[in-house]
């Protein structure tokens, strides 16, 4: 896919740029962050570097001229990439496209195909295809070709540039016949590759045993609570500079819901118990599990003891923990012994998920995309107005055979009170 | 986090070397933003706009009194480095760095908060400093409103009542801390160089930034009391303490060389420890069937 490189911004207050000099050209095979191009100004002499590997395809923007930031000023295209990978799923028939059809398409790949593949008798090609063949075709033709799954690049056009007219796939189809049975067309016929097989990692193996488990072992069962964050976003904005000078950590969500279900926790202890041998365990400490998606899988890492916990050393905690995750440098047991696990999905604008509980806890819960939006406010006497507020979902999955419906909803309605009414110290 | 480092007398050649060391191990991230503040024999440097026109004494002169030259990649014309000048190369990511409104830091946005950090630097020697807009730099004797070309940085208590902004016009402006910078694959090097004790007259040299008809100074010139005027090392760390509020990072002194080349080293000994990225990380089968009961599922 072709990459567009841009205009950079040199400064909060400068909105264009002069491209002082050219590093590389037209043509030239460029790696990943390797410089391209130079911008000079002001006493600073800035490389900049290319977004993605490829080829520098085209420069669109001269030595010395000044263009508005985010002007696209040259296009990377991964030329040699396109090419091993229509190899690699071995589609004949795209490749003949090239041939006939005007390929103004939607499939980069077939435009900047150089090889030709091996002829072979006419294969029904993805819908991408059909863009082009609308030029060249009329809506019976294309009606026709549907019908007996044909692809029109096969099909000879004996009318104006190559047309093809109604005899022409009249004539194709009593020669070559159609495509076999009529399938949709969004579903490719006949592939002949098989499958790309990848054998499990170890940590993909160990998370599909584990998740598998779960689902056996505890009936799930989520509830899902919506809360106004509004308080806390304006909290959090207020005094976010300041905390990150101060204790050098950043002020996310995080330690504010967290601090919030230590809290929730404390009043409703089945949610933190595990169910083993035939007993409720009420455990006495509450470790928060903290799911980290890293590039490689899942882990989670535990925060011990959050009961005893300031809402600074919660903070801290955390983000020492995600940040040890992510460089793989956690202690084995940093990973394991948690009673109650939090995993964000957030981060990724989710309304709400149904996460699976991390065995041998009770519950877990999934904190999903902060949004805003138009929310009712009743007033004390009784008014509604609509206001805007930032809204999040909250989806505790629970384990029925501990804790029931109600004790689910109570552990929730406390967590929702406590943090739409937030009025705990931050230090 | 800054780093930083006090070096004292640096060869200009060392200076090149230092930074492309530590601007590489800043680029794998196994180092901060490292700050080098050291001071350099008397060199001319010529950046890349540099016209050779501009260096007013003949090769014979030059060699006569000592100094070097050098072509360098960084932006700007030319300028002097000797002793009693505070050289500064502050090696940072750009990309670890925000501005007040917490955006990204752009080239030009760093270069504005170098000299914000150097203008309050020249304050807290009670020296008036400000910036003149088109040229870059810190200058004293500049007219009140003359502070435009602000970054977000500025804006961070100082807005118009900071230093500069109500100085009187001695209606000569003399540039007093030079800048000039290089980045690459967002690492920035080169930095700046402010006279302390700068022997001024090794500026007839030159037509200083490619400027002509402005003077420079240097702190000994403008304190109240030449007498006054600190040491290098002492205008060193302040600076350094500068640029931590400036830029808004944490500033550890490091102790030596040796000290940062360690910490890389062991930040690249610990990647090695653990897997490449495509192999998850394990407990020890022994651990396991130390810690857990046989057929308890076993945790990531």
């Amino acid at each position: 896919m072709p990459t567009d490189v841009i205009m950079p911004q040199m400064g909060e207050s400068i909105f264009e740029g002069t491209l002082t000099k050219w590093l590389k050209k037209a043509g030239d095979r460029v790696e990943k962050d390797e410089p391209l191009f130079e911008i000079s100004t002001d006493k600073v002499d800035a490389e900049i570097p290319s977004p993605v590997a490829g080829v520098l395809s085209e420069i669109k923007v001269a030595e010395g001229e000044t263009v508005e930031v985010n002007t696209v000023v040259a296009v990377v295209t991964e030329h040699g990439e396109a090419v091993a990978e229509a190899a690699k799923k071995a589609e004949p028939a795209q490749a003949t496209h090239s041939t006939s059809a005007p390929s103004g398409t939607s499939s980069p790949k077939v435009a900047t195909h150089a090889s030709q593949a091996q002829s072979a008798p006419p294969q029904v090609a993805p819908k991408a295809q059909v863009e082009g063949e609308r030029t060249r075709s009329s809506p019976l033709v294309r009606k026709i070709a549907k019908e007996n799954n044909l692809d029109l690049s096969q099909v000879a056009g004996t009318g104006a540039d190559g047309r093809i007219c109604k005899e022409d796939i009249l004539r194709h189809l009593s020669e070559y016949g159609g495509g076999g049975v009529a399938v949709p067309l969004s579903a490719p016929q006949a592939p002949l590759a098989p499958p790309q097989v990848v054998p499990l990692s170890r940590m993909r193996a160990i998370i599909a045993e584990r998740m598998v488990e779960s689902m056996r072992v505890s009936p799930h069962v989520h509830t899902v609570y919506k809360v106004d964050m509004t308080r806390i976003v304006k909290i959090r904005e207020r005094e976010k500079a300041g905390f990150e000078r101060t204790n050098g950590v950043k002020l996310t969500f995080m330690p504010f819901i967290a601090a919030a279900v230590v809290e929730a926790l404390r009043k409703h202890p089945v949610v933190n118990a595990s169910l083993a041998d035939g007993a409720v365990h009420y455990h006495q400490n509450i470790n928060l599990g903290i799911a980290v998606a890293l590039e490689w899988g899942l882990i989670v890492p535990v925060v011990k003891g959050a009961e005893a916990l300031s809402f600074l050393g919660l903070a801290r905690t955390i983000a020492d923990l995600a940040e040890r995750a992510r460089a793989k440098k956690l202690k084995p047991e940093e990973a394991s012994g948690s009673t109650f696990t939090l995993t964000n999905s957030g981060v990724f604008g989710d309304e709400f998920s149904t996460p699976i509980i991390n065995q041998p806890e009770s519950a877990i819960l999934a904190i999903s995309g902060l949004k805003k939006e138009a929310v009712v406010l009743t007033d004390a006497e009784g008014n509604d107005t609509i206001a805007i507020r930032s809204m999040q979902h909250f989806t505790l999955g629970f384990d029925h055979r501990t804790i029931d419906g109600a004790d689910a909803c109570r552990f929730m309605l406390d967590l929702k009170k406590t943090l739409e009414g937030w009025d705990k110290k931050i230090g | 986090m800054i780093q930083y480092l006090y070096l004292g007398r640096v060869a200009y050649d060392e200076g090149l070397r230092l930074q492309a060391e530590f601007a590489a191990l800043r680029f794998e991230g196994r180092v901060e933003n490292v700050l080098l503040l050291l001071e350099h024999p008397p060199v001319l440097t010529l950046g890349r706009n540099a016209d050779r026109a501009n260096v007013l004494a003949s090769d014979e002169l030059l060699a006569a009194r000592g100094v070097t030259v050098h072509e360098i990649n960084r932006g700007g014309d030319v300028t002097y480095h000797g002793p009693g000048q505070l050289v500064g190369y502050p090696i940072f990511d750009l990309r670890s760095l925000h501005t007040e409104n917490g955006g990204r830091m752009g080239p030009v946005d760093f270069v504005r908060g170098i000299e914000e950090a150097l203008i309050r630097l020249c304050d807290g020697f009670g020296v008036r400093a400000g910036r003149i807009a088109g040229l870059t730099g810190v200058w004293c004797g500049v007219s009140a409103g003359v502070r435009d070309q602000g970054s977000g940085i500025e804006k961070q208590g100082l807005g118009t009542k900071g230093p500069g902004t109500n100085s009187v016009s001695d209606g000569l402006e003399r540039k007093i801390g030079a800048i000039g910078i290089h980045v690459a694959r967002g690492i920035t090097s080169h930095g700046f160089a402010f006279n302390v004790t700068t022997d001024l007259k090794a500026f007839q040299l030159i037509v200083p930034c490619g400027i002509p008809d402005h003077a420079v100074t240097s702190l000994e010139r403008e304190m109240e009391r030449a007498e006054d005027s600190p040491s290098l090392e002492t205008v060193a760390h302040e600076a350094a303490r500068q640029f931590g509020l400036v830029f808004g990072e944490q500033v550890l002194a490091v102790e030596s060389l040796e000290a940062l080349r360690t910490q890389a080293e062991a930040t690249a000994a610990a990647r090695l420890e653990f897997p490449a990225e495509d192999t998850p990380m394990q407990v020890p089968a022994e651990v396991e069937r130390l810690m857990r009961k046989a057929g308890h599922p076993i945790r990531a």
